[in-house]
């Protein structure tokens, strides 16, 4: 039941939107899931050189249920994927995920017996950084364009657009 | 040959196969039931320490090897700084050795990773299973006949329940029945003045132990161990380490790519 139940198609329903979009874009609580190098690329996001603060995404949470941008780095084997997914599962709507690295995005080099090609196999993806590891500054492209294109078009009723 | 080498020589003739040397240190090929009394000799002798133990699938080799499978020990003398190598012919129909795991703790591993990867029985180890790939797992990809890109999904992560319960039963704590007899004392209310009076005081709070894992994605174990633990209180009373979630086949895609491809991932 959302506020529409409430207010009916009013102004009111149609600009909450708008106020709470405003402040999940600008609070992202990201999970950092870092499992190999990339995570280490993570650390120079959040320090001082490249400040992830300033774009409202500093305060790292560790618990999942804490969280709602999920930022996968590093190579996933298939041991760690029942993990990942149930971190995933735990976290709260609405959430987003990052998929950082050629290694979470496709595999990458470990074309092999124990890595998965892609998390995608085991949860959405919202939106990919290429690169081995990515730059800092393909990170922040990347959180600013999922602030743009996915945080702002999500709907309080619950489905994106 | 060294000193050690001609004793070994003269005290097991025929089971020695062959010496040589590769890469600066001694090589000793011996026949696999010689295994323990070469390893006990080589122990008294100063090479008290196992620096590795690794696999070899011959299956694909260029040269003639004399049996598909090989299991290597490389065994360190710290003392006299000195090296050897033990090389072990071990036939594909039954590859099979003694384990080490009784004399140097540290094999025990070793051989869990040898048998994960090649699928090398050592009889005699305490608990031979899988270490880098998961519980579900069939077959030994580093066998020259396991596909690379035969994958092997998970559904259910290992619970290690077996091996937390083996821990608890030699630490003595897995004993429901005085826990529960603990439970039913009568509560005394009144000011604990001793040790064992504060313990009585306390006993309706003693509610068994807890249990938890750190990782395997946890950012204080700054990568991927999984460390299951038995708590009580906030005491970590037990724990069992599982390693192998960043098992990423580095071994075996390197065997399909140039050494250009690979080197920039070493």
């Amino acid at each position: 039941m959302g506020l529409e139940t409430l207010f009916g198609q009013s102004y009111l329903t149609t600009r909450i939107d708008a106020v709470l979009n405003w402040a999940r874009e600008n609070s992202l609580f990201p999970m950092p899931f870092g499992t190999a190098c990339c995570a280490i690329e993570f650390m120079g996001l959040v320090s001082a050189a490249f400040d992830l603060a300033r774009f409202g995404a500093e305060v790292v949470r560790f618990s999942p249920r804490q969280s709602d941008l999920l930022m996968v780095m590093g190579t996933i084997s298939y041991k760690q994927a029942p993990i990942l997914k149930r971190i995933h599962e735990q976290m709260p709507e609405p959430k987003w995920v990052l998929c950082m690295g050629v290694c979470a995005c496709s595999g990458g080099f470990y074309n092999n017996y124990c890595t998965v090609q892609g998390i995608d196999e085991i949860i959405p993806v919202d939106i990919y950084v290429a690169g081995c590891p990515p730059r800092p500054e393909g990170l922040l492209e990347a959180i600013m364009r999922l602030q743009k294109e996915r945080v702002e078009k999500q709907s309080v009723l619950g489905s994106a657009g | 040959m060294s000193e050690t080498l001609q004793q070994l020589q003269a005290q097991l003739a025929d089971q020695l196969l062959s010496f040589g040397e590769a890469a600066g240190d001694e090589v000793v090929v011996i026949h696999p039931a010689a295994l323990l009394t070469t390893i006990d000799f080589l122990r008294q002798s100063g090479f008290e320490f196992l620096t590795d133990l690794a696999g070899v699938d011959y299956l694909t080799y260029p040269s003639a090897q004399p049996e598909r499978f090989a299991v290597i020990y490389q065994l360190h003398d710290l003392e006299r700084r000195r090296r050897i190598r033990l090389k072990v012919y071990l036939p594909a129909s039954a590859p099979q050795l003694p384990t080490l795991a009784d004399r140097w703790k540290g094999a025990n591993w070793l051989e869990r990773e040898c048998w994960d990867q090649f699928g090398i029985q050592f009889t005699g180890h305490p608990d031979l299973k899988r270490i880098l790939n998961h519980h579900e797992f069939v077959g030994h990809p580093l066998r020259k006949d396991y596909p690379i890109e035969a994958r092997q999904p998970l559904t259910e992560n290992d619970s290690l329940a077996d091996e937390m319960a083996r821990r608890l039963q030699i630490l003595g704590l897995l004993l429901p029945d005085s826990e529960r007899e603990l439970l039913r004392q009568p509560i005394n209310y009144s000011k604990p003045s001793s040790e064992e009076a504060e313990r009585q005081f306390y006993s309706d709070l003693h509610t068994g132990l807890m249990f938890l894992n750190l990782g395997p994605s946890h950012p204080a174990a700054h990568g991927t161990l999984r460390t299951f633990v038995a708590l009580d209180g906030e005491t970590i009373v037990a724990a069992v380490g599982e390693i192998g979630y960043l098992h990423r086949g580095f071994e075996k895609s390197t065997e399909t790519q140039c050494y250009n491809d690979c080197i920039p991932y070493t």
